[in-house]
């Protein structure tokens, strides 16, 4: 849990950046208590929630919201986030990353990662040649 | 006279906007915020022709219909008889019934001559939403839009009719790149998006025992979307591990370029239906993935200048 006295925002924020946000909190979490700024507070009759926190809760499925929409699709993708390489790195994160490189084992999960989240490419293969569409 | 009825028909559009739906092309490059206010002001335009077209065949089918036992009932009742003013109300009634089917039929031509087709609010209104923490607030997006559909001046190929099992088949096919994309990612990458439609109409007649000509129009398509990224070379590096393994399957193109190298993915879809082309296109998710896939073959370049 991340307190709130910090005073910066700890929403994630980006699909294809996956960040924090950062800016100064207005809120905090009711769930992980998490700081949350004006974007990245979801108002709702049970509180104030962050984006992943809303995302997770059932009872919110309903919510037609895009910050709610980015959270879920990030928890249908969590494979190429938890690869750890959509973070801004820190220079601590590249000695750490150098290391397990030598070791392959940053690569091999990544690799992992990779194959896991193959969806629909049984078509990637096929030609552009308008008969072979028809032919289908 | 098409462009006046036009013209009373965009009332209320910006003149962006309304630029847009006349030449049916939109292109320039603008903030993701203003591209996304002027394609939703496009969307909620299309949305209301759609409905108002679908209404007007409505009421030209219920117009048609009731010419004809109108038709017959007055034919029937010109040698008899009847009170006058019975076969004035059916006369009045069946001039009324052909008016309103060809103001319907001409309505609904002129509303087709500016339609939109209905990918971008699909496909890219949805992504450009799910991508707009990953693009800087302050950059331009180029953006170069097609949204005429498959009209007669993109058609590649109009195959002369061929005959077979008695009945008569002709193929047209459509080649339509209706979406390009250029923008900046808040790491410096690059990306490029490019959607191209093939469509496939296929008219076959035949006649059945009666005697009846009998046609068909079925329609297949094909999309088919390219998604590039090329890093910020000072940050990112392509992973030489992950990028061989891609190459490998044969969906990967990587280009050395002056400015760096890129890679690019590319992704099939097809569709078919009858009678009008397909409404279905490529997921907004499937293209976001194909630009998650294409990050996770990229690698922080480490500070002591070694690319991992």
């Amino acid at each position: 849990m991340i307190p709130p006295s910090d005073g910066f925002c700890h929403a994630m924020k980006g699909l294809l950046t996956l960040r924090e946000c950062g800016r100064h909190a207005l809120s905090a979490c009711e769930n992980c208590g998490a700081g949350l700024c004006e974007d990245h507070r979801i108002l709702t009759g049970e509180g104030v929630f962050c984006p992943d926190c809303a995302a997770r809760d059932n009872r919110f499925a309903d919510l037609d919201d895009e910050r709610l929409e980015r959270a879920r699709y990030r928890m249908g993708n969590r494979q190429y986030y938890e690869a750890g390489i959509y973070y801004d790195f820190t220079h601590t994160d590249f000695e750490t990353f150098d290391a397990r490189a030598d070791e392959g084992g940053e690569s091999a999960r990544a690799e992992g990662a990779l194959a896991v989240g193959g969806e629909g490419d049984d078509d990637v293969s096929d030609s552009d040649d308008p008969d072979s569409f028809m032919e289908s | 006279m098409g462009q006046k009825t036009g013209r009373r028909r965009l009332k209320g559009l910006s003149k962006a906007a309304e630029a847009a739906v006349l030449k049916r092309e939109v292109f320039g490059r603008l903030k993701l915020v203003r591209w996304l206010k002027i394609l939703r002001e496009l969307a909620r335009y299309d949305e209301a022709g759609d409905l108002q077209r679908a209404r007007l065949k409505k009421t030209a089918v219920v117009s048609g219909v009731a010419l004809v036992p109108l038709g017959i009932l007055l034919a029937f009742l010109a040698g008899e008889e009847e009170p006058w003013f019975v076969s004035a109300v059916l006369g009045a009634a069946m001039l009324t019934a052909a008016i309103l089917l060809i103001y319907c039929l001409v309505r609904n031509k002129r509303l087709t001559n500016l339609d939109l087709a209905n990918d971008f609010r699909k496909v890219l209104i949805p992504f450009l939403t799910a991508i707009r923490e990953d693009v800087p607030s302050k950059d331009k997006i180029k953006l170069k839009l097609d949204l005429a559909g498959p009209t007669d001046s993109k058609a590649i190929r109009k195959g002369a009719p061929t005959h077979r099992d008695g009945k008569k088949i002709q193929e047209t096919v459509y080649s339509d790149s209706w979406c390009h994309l250029e923008a900046s990612l808040v790491t410096g990458s690059r990306i490029t998006l490019d959607i191209s439609n093939l469509y496939t109409r296929r008219k076959v007649t035949s006649k059945n025992p009666r005697g009846k000509y009998k046609l068909k129009v079925k329609w297949k398509k094909l999309v088919v979307a390219r998604a590039g990224m090329s890093p910020d070379m000072e940050r990112y590096a392509f992973d030489p591990v992950a990028v061989e393994r891609k190459a490998g399957e044969g969906e990967l193109k990587l280009k050395k370029r002056v400015e760096g190298p890129s890679a690019a993915l590319k992704m099939k879809r097809k569709f078919k239906s009858a009678g009008s082309p397909p409404s279905e296109s490529i997921q907004p998710k499937e293209i976001l993935g194909m630009f998650l896939r294409l990050e996770s073959l990229m690698r922080p370049v480490s500070t002591g200048g070694q690319n991992t």
